[in-house]
Parts: C-alpha cells; structure tokens; sequence
C-alpha cells in the first residue's frame, strides 16, 4: 500500500495530447484571471471562451496532480473538446502541496466556484448550469464541490462569499473519494503507514491565536476526522449532483475501490451516478483524450438548457 | 511585549497600510495605477505588485515600495497617497505584495523580494524605467526588507531557465522607517527576537521551515544552532558590504518593537566600509508617528541624490 501512495507523486496527465495553439482553436484563452486573495498572494484561473455558439453552460477544470496545482499545468487542449461544444471553461490553479495541505486546497476550490458563479453575467452563462471535472487529485477535489458544495454564507462581508459553491454536474477520472479507506478497508492514507507517499497535503495545521501561528494538527483522532471531512464518500447526500467516473481496474495508485465506494453510495441515495470501468488500465493511459467525449455527453446530459 | 508596543505596531500598520483612501480613482489623478502585475509564482499561487506611474514628468527612476507590516503583506493596503511626493518627483512606483506571515517565513518572503526586483528589472523598457536607477523603500518590516535588498541584492544566475532569474536583484538606492536590522542582537547584544522576546508576537514569519525531500513535506527547523544561522541569514547588518547600496533611515528614539539601535548598528557598519549613510533620529518618536509623510520629503532627496541620471 506504501508504494501505491508513493505512485500518487509521480502521476502527470501524460495521456492528453497537447496541440499547437493556431488560430482556428474553438476558444479564446484568457489568462490569470484572480479568484482569491489570501496571505498576501493571488489565486487565478484561466478562462477559455468558446469562439461559437455558447451554450450558457459552464465547466470547471480542476488542475491538479497529486494535489499538487501550477499555472504551467493547463493544457490548453483539455479545452477543445467542451469549448466545441459551447462550453466555456474555468481552468482553476489551487494551492499546490506542498505548501499547502487539503483543506486550504479546499478552500481555494470553494471560492473558485463562488467566483465563477459571481461571473456568470460577464461570461454568459447560467450560474445554475455548472459542471466540475479533472483526474486523479483534480477528480477527488471535482467530487468534493459535488458532494460538499455549500450555499452561501448571507453575513458574508464579500459579496462572492454569499454564493453557493454547489456545482449541477461532476464527470472525473479515478479519483481518490475514501482517505480513511484506501484500497482496503482501514487503510488510512493520511496515516502514518503512508507518509513515505504522500505527506504533505495531509500535513494539516490550523491558527494558534495565541502565538500567532499555524501549529500542525498531532492528535490522530483529529487528523482522522479531518481525513473524513476531505473525503467525498462522507459526503454523499441524496442532493449532491449526477456523478460520472472513469476508472482503471488495474490502478494501483488510485484503487478502482475507491470509486466503487462512493457510487454505492450515491446509489443508495438515488443520486445519478455512472462507473466506466476500463479494463486492464492503470493510473491514466495513452488514449485518455478519447475519452474526453464521454466526460462532455455526461454534461451535455446533465446540464440541459432549461 | 508591551500592549503599548503592540498598539503601536496596529498604528503603524494604520499609517502604512489601512488609511483610507477613496477606492475610485478620480480620472485626475496625477497617476495611473495597474493592479496586480503577476511577477512570481509558486506553490500554484501568484504573487503580484501594482505599478504606480506619474502621468507627467517621469524622471526614469522607479522606487519598490514595499507592502509590510509586521511581514503581513496584503494588496488592500496599498495606497497610492502614501507615496505622494515621489509620484509628484516623477518617480514611477513598484507597489510590492508579499508572500504573508502566518503562511510564509521571512526566508520566503526575501525569495519573494528578490523575484520582484529582477522582475521590475526585466520590465524596465516597458515602464520606462532605468533598470539601474531603482530604489526601495518601506517602515518597519518593510524598511528591514528593504534593507535586506540593499545589502543581499545579487546578480542572478546566469543559467537560470527563467530569463527573469538571471538578471540582478540589486537596488541602486535604500530609505526606510525603523528597520529591524539584527535579530540577534535586537535592542541590546544577546538579546534573541527570533519570534520571541520583544517580537514574540511575530513568531510565525521566524518559524522556519525546510523541504524534506524523504518525506516529501515542509518540516519545522527546531536546531537552535540552524535556527540562529537562519537568524544571521535574514538580519541585514550582517549582510554589509562597500558595494551595498547607499542607505537612509529615519528612525524614533522612543520605539520600544524596533529600537533604534538596530538602526545605529547598521549605520555604523555601513560608515566602516564606507557605504554612504545617515540616520535621522526623531526625538520622542516610536514606532510611527503623526506627519510621517514629511519625512517622505528626506527620503525623496535620498533618492534624487542617488538615483539622479547618470
């Protein structure tokens, strides 16, 4: 199980291909586009708008790898496929591990969706026609706007933070959705059996007011609760948004179990949920792009124009 | 520290900081200001600074203002009236946001200094600026980064990949307000404010990390012996040399959170190698005080003087 964390590390999105950027691309990419400010430093996305025949819907890209998120990482090609289709896209940059742990990733991931929502007039879409996609580290942070999108908060003195974070459609690939249960049951990967992997995002820490200070969180029954509410399984309710995931029954980085999990568990819930298990894959492959297709009909499902 | 200290840290960062300012910017304004110029990136986050330009009588020099406080750093604090005189002088003004404690420690923080320095730098044509006509400025941890820029500026490194990395972080030209100058001797020999002591309240910029490359994380450095070398690293009068730039500071002989030895200290090794310097000491003064914007008029002079056109 050790080595099966440490494989988390090295997963790049190899499989997608990259493409020249020419001008006959079906979008326009707007670069950098500030979400958050915190700490003294910016969070930004970057936005790609179709060139033809918007369809009032938007998706969100969750870029990141391993929990780990760079600008560098975006790969304008991602876009081809939901932009041909009307889509436009919201490529979002989180703070990366590892400096920063989960739940200040999650954090990050909350606004961007407040955000892009407070940006619907500007980008022209419906803010109630929002799909959140990504792989790997990007699919179990898509799965946790899914399933623990939040309204917002009305005392809120930025006027962003009032909106819901709540997403109406989640597609994804082999996503981690089960910390405290990772390949078997009671395998905790935010243990310490599986810090040798992947350490740093799980490093939690909170604000001492008295020293003015973050201090790292010890105390393992905190650390597990806090394993759980990082964990979309825990999350699952009979509102949570029409799920789709793609897995690899020979992924031995992220354990098909994991997604098997959670679709039982919308399933319970009569939540719409699908599972395409693809056989003999590991943690991405060559052909990933093609399936790209499958990701946008879920949307194009999902999010309907009402 | 004494809550009287305290309250004048939360005065200081009033002054530096929080004054009100009307958010719309009339269109008469005597400048322009871009927001958020993204001149670093890490972690998957942007680091920004605004810039702050003359509309008439650009003289071709550009002063960093450095954005802190405490190292809190935060782009609402920026507020063009504060560097009033340097615009009316023609200077065009580098508005520098910083990685912020408590998330960031000062080592990460002068990583960020230094980035934004090379960055103005590789923008001067763009700005019209001299790219060796650039001075700092800031109070406070602002004035001990400042310092930190005078005297560990360096030449970048030519095989960086990123053509930004390989141009000079060196200023031409340093004044600042009651800079902290030696952490390790901070109002009197011996006396430790790494985060503790007068600065126990600052714990969180002095909590020193490092990448552990087993573990793949950021660990705390608890070695008191690494933490006081850190301390060494970070504290600019060790730092002095006859090619450091020439520095101002003007500094209250009152100020109990940032003595004025510390200003003394630096002074007198700057005269030893012979670094042009001076310090004006304010009589009664603490840490910050009404009518700072005059001393903006000393300052200014500073920098006419050695930042004038060659």
């Amino acid at each position: 199980m050790k080595s099966r964390a440490a494989f988390l590390f090295a997963f790049v999105l190899t499989g997608f291909s990259t493409c020249a950027c020419a001008a006959d691309e079906p979008f326009t990419r707007t670069e950098d586009v500030i979400y958050h400010r915190k700490h003294g430093i910016v969070l930004t996305m970057d936005v790609f708008t179709p060139n033809e025949k918007p369809n009032g819907a938007a998706i969100v890209l969750v870029v990141s790898g391993s929990w780990r998120s760079s600008h560098d990482n975006i790969r304008p090609s991602f876009a081809a496929e939901y932009c041909r289709r009307g889509y436009t896209l919201f490529t979002v940059v989180h703070g990366s591990s590892p400096r920063f742990s989960m739940p200040e990733i999650l954090d990050d991931m909350h606004r961007a969706l407040r955000f892009i929502r407070s940006r619907a007039e500007q980008y022209g879409f419906d803010p109630q026609r929002i799909g959140v996609t990504g792989a790997s580290a990007g699919g179990h942070l898509a799965l946790m706007i899914g399933t623990a999108g939040s309204a917002g908060d009305p005392q809120a003195q930025d006027p962003i933070d009032r909106l819901s974070s709540r997403v109406q459609a989640v597609a994804c690939l082999f996503p981690p959705t089960d910390l405290l249960n990772y390949g078997v049951k009671g395998f905790s990967i935010i243990g310490a059996d599986a810090t040798k992997g992947v350490r740093a995002p799980f490093d939690f820490q909170e604000y001492d007011e008295t020293s003015r200070a973050f201090v790292t969180i010890t105390d393992q029954n905190r650390r597990a609760e806090i394993g759980r509410q990082i964990s979309p399984v825990y999350h699952v309710t009979s509102d949570d948004p029409p799920t789709f995931i793609i897995h690899g029954d020979a992924d031995v980085t992220v354990p098909l179990q994991q997604s098997k999990l959670i679709i039982e568990k919308f399933k319970e819930a009569n939540v719409p949920c699908e599972l395409v298990v693809k056989p003999g894959k590991g943690h991405g492959w060559p052909e990933i792009g093609q399936d790209v297709p499958a990701l946008a009909d879920w949307f194009d499902k999902y999010l309907p124009k009402k | 520290m004494t809550s009287r200290s305290r309250n004048s840290f939360f005065v200081l960062l009033l002054i530096f900081c929080a004054a009100p300012a009307s958010r719309a910017l009339a269109a008469d304004e005597p400048f322009t200001r871009t927001q958020d110029v993204i001149y670093g990136r890490k972690f998957g986050t942007a680091l920004t600074l605004d810039v702050i330009a003359p509309k008439e009588n650009a003289n071709g020099a550009a002063i960093i203002w450095v954005i802190s406080g405490g190292w809190y750093s935060n782009h609402d604090s920026i507020n063009p009236g504060n560097v009033g005189e340097y615009l009316k002088r023609g200077y065009t003004i580098f508005a520098v946001v910083h990685g912020s404690q408590p998330k960031f420690t000062i080592p990460e923080v002068l990583e960020d200094m230094h980035r934004s320095v090379r960055f103005i730098r590789s923008r001067a044509e763009q700005y019209k600026i001299d790219p060796n006509r650039i001075g700092i400025t800031g109070g406070s941890a602002g004035g001990h980064l400042s310092l930190m820029q005078g005297t560990t500026g360096t030449d970048g490194k030519a095989d960086a990949k990123d053509p930004i990395d390989r141009l000079s972080s060196r200023v031409q030209a340093v004044a600042c307000f009651f800079p902290p100058t030696d952490f390790l001797n901070y109002g009197k020999p011996g006396e430790n404010a790494l985060g503790v002591g007068i600065l126990k309240d600052f714990k969180a910029p002095f909590d020193f990390k490092e990448y552990d490359g087993a573990l793949r994380a950021f660990v705390p450095i608890t070695d008191e012996n690494k933490r006081l070398e850190i301390g060494k690293a970070i504290s600019p009068v060790y730092h002095v040399s006859s090619d450091d730039a020439p520095a101002l500071i003007v500094h209250g002989d009152a100020d109990t959170l940032v003595p004025i030895q510390q200003a003394e200290i630096i002074i007198a090794r700057f005269k030893e190698v012979q670094v042009p310097c001076d310090l004006v000491v304010k009589p009664g003064a603490q840490h910050g005080w009404a009518g700072m914007d005059k001393d903006q008029l000393t300052m200014a002079d500073w920098f006419d003087k050695y930042l004038a056109k060659k």
